[in-house]
């Protein structure tokens, strides 16, 4: 299969299951709703050294609880657990610093963790509680159609621009991390240019997030190490210098590989954002797309690459 | 399909009053036409069936609808705890008197006491509502403690007394003594609210959109722009309360009272208003 005069080889992407949050930053102005969101997302590459992998997801929301501009951001995490951890450190440290935000819940699910009963105490006393009954509750969303209605609890934090507003709780949902694709590349550049093309039409699709600088994984990653306390090492096999070293997976043709990792809130997602992605990457010196798995050792999730580039042309 | 009933006469208010409580989904919803008949309701100090009373169709839901003038009938909808309620007309003192979930709609005005001691569910009165507001049942410490009520015109006296948690809108003007005790919570008036408003307010906060004269115990804290208002007036909107559209997006000036009792509450008036 070609697309673009690019080969996509018959093979496929593992994911895996991931327990997900999706945060919703406002403020007073488009620009500093984005420095929160990409303030809350650093360090949050891979779960494996940052304990979770989060990004600004998507396009921007109509509508938003405040109605101010807003950022959505996506937050995963390996428990529900580590997920309050994680919001907790993040939303306290990154969005309530940043001037003029407020955050919210945009994930109703039963599940829930604590976010803002947990930061309230930064407020020594002189917090708030505000309560929006279940009636009147429902509204405070983004609109979205899957909200059901349901009681909402705001805290209001004294800070020095007045106050910050952040949602009691937030809703945890089981999500798919880790679909990916490498882009095999006839020079550096064109791989990169490539790797950048995907990026730019996966960032157009809700409900993912690319948790790696600039949405790229120059290092990827294979399970395991010849040092047992590694749980990854480099990806060997996709490593243009090892070419004589090690078996290689890159022709001849191919200078090196880049890869882009996504993670979503469905795996309907992931999938969506993985055909974007592939197609846009393809075309003058991509040699070939390829995908990371580890024989079904890393996650139940898999893409296969070639019947998913089908399905979605029909 | 709902449980309909109609009054079949309006007894007079001077009459012996008639306690309603039954008029209720969580007493009605399951029970056949019939059962629904036969039901007592305290007239004075006898009982009559409600079937002498209404007109009643339908099946036993926990949809209701109650056509007719209700003026003299107290403690409709009292303890509800789910369903929907509608009356197509107005209804006397103590709805929804301990209202813990559900919706209860008063297409005209209420009595005194309405929502007194209110724990959940939203109450929503089209008309007026008489004194007393939200206010606590009898001897108890503390008033409306959850819930939402939405007052279309206007309420009269010490509304919202001792209010613990919950949200009161009121479309039109407040009368005097506003809040008086409020522990916590959230009142939003949109006319001009009576004198003594928020007295002895621990928390809690008053938010004064048609104008108000503070006591001397509340003390200016400067303008603010507060996202949480924008939640609140949100959810009124999606409720089909009405919200001017000066009070959205602008400065609130803040005051912070009662001083006399820790002064955590507050009283928030729009910057333009002032």
């Amino acid at each position: 299969m070609r697309i673009s005069g690019t080969l996509i080889e018959d093979t496929y992407a593992e994911a895996f299951t991931l327990r997900a949050a999706r945060l919703l930053i406002t403020a007073e102005s488009e620009r500093w709703a984005g420095i929160a969101a990409l303030t809350m997302s650093g360090f949050a590459t891979s779960v494996i050294g940052c304990g979770c992998e989060a990004g600004p997801e998507g396009p921007a929301p109509d509508r938003t609880p405040d109605g101010r501009p807003g950022v959505r951001v996506l937050v995963f995490a390996r428990s529900a657990g580590d997920l309050q951890d994680q919001l907790a450190c993040r939303v306290g440290q990154c969005v309530m610093t940043a001037a003029t935000t407020a955050c919210f819940d945009d994930l109703p699910s039963e599940e829930t963790v604590r976010v803002g009963s947990l930061l309230r105490f930064f407020g020594d006393g002189h917090q708030v509680s505000k309560v929006l009954d279940a009636a009147l509750g429902g509204a405070a969303t983004t609109g979205s159609a899957e909200a059901p209605s349901r009681a909402r609890r705001f805290w209001r934090i004294p800070v020095l621009d007045g106050e910050f507003t952040v949602e009691d709780r937030f809703g945890v949902r089981k999500a798919v991390a880790g679909g990916n694709f490498l882009i095999l590349g006839r020079s550096t550049e064109a791989t990169l240019r490539a790797a950048e093309r995907a990026v730019e039409a996966i960032r157009r699709i809700p409900g993912v997030i690319l948790p790696f600088p600039g949405g790229i994984v120059r290092s990827g990653s294979k399970v395991g190490s010849k040092y047992r306390k590694l749980i990854a090492s480099t990806n060997s096999p996709y490593c243009p210098t090892l070419r004589r070293s090690v078996k290689t997976a890159l022709p001849e043709d191919v200078a090196g590989a880049l890869e882009i990792v996504i993670d979503g809130l469905t795996l309907e997602d992931v999938r969506r954002a993985t055909a974007a992605g592939v197609r846009a990457a393809c075309g003058d010196g991509v040699a070939r797309i390829s995908a990371g798995n580890y024989g079904g050792r890393l996650g139940k999730h898999l893409l296969h690459l070639r019947p998913l580039l089908e399905e979605t042309e029909r | 399909m709902s449980l309909r009933l109609k009054l079949k006469a309006s007894p007079s208010t001077t009459a012996a009053p008639i306690d309603a409580p039954v008029l209720c989904p969580d007493r009605l919803a399951g029970l056949e036409r019939r059962a629904v008949e036969g039901l007592p309701v305290a007239v004075g100090r006898s009982s009559v069936p409600l079937g002498d009373l209404f007109h009643v169709s339908g099946d036993g839901s926990d949809v209701i609808e109650v056509e007719g003038d209700l003026e003299a009938f107290a403690r409709v909808g009292a303890s509800m705890s789910r369903g929907r309620l509608t009356v197509r007309g107005s209804v006397g003192p103590r709805v929804a008197a301990g209202m813990r979930g559900g919706l209860l709609v008063i297409e005209g005005s209420a009595g005194d006491y309405a929502g007194e001691g209110l724990a959940g569910g939203l109450l929503r009165i089209r008309g007026d509502a008489g004194d007393h507001l939200a206010a606590p049942p009898p001897g108890a410490p503390r008033g409306m403690n959850r819930g939402s009520i939405l007052v279309h015109g206007h309420a009269g006296r010490q509304a919202a007394t001792r209010m613990r948690r919950g949200l009161i809108a009121i479309a039109g003007d407040l009368g005097e003594g506003a809040a008086c005790g409020m522990l916590a919570g959230t009142l939003l008036v949109f006319g001009p609210i009576g004198r003594g408003a928020g007295a002895l307010l621990r928390r809690g906060t008053i938010v004064a959109l048609g104008g108000i004269t503070a006591l001397p115990t509340f003390l200016p804290a400067g303008p603010l722009r507060l996202p949480f208002l924008e939640i609140v007036y949100d959810g009124l909107v999606s409720a089909g309360f009405p919200v001017p559209a000066g009070t959205r997006r602008v400065p609130y000036h803040r005051l912070v009272g009662d001083v006399s009792e820790g002064g955590l509450g507050e009283i928030l008036a729009p910057v333009a208003a002032s």
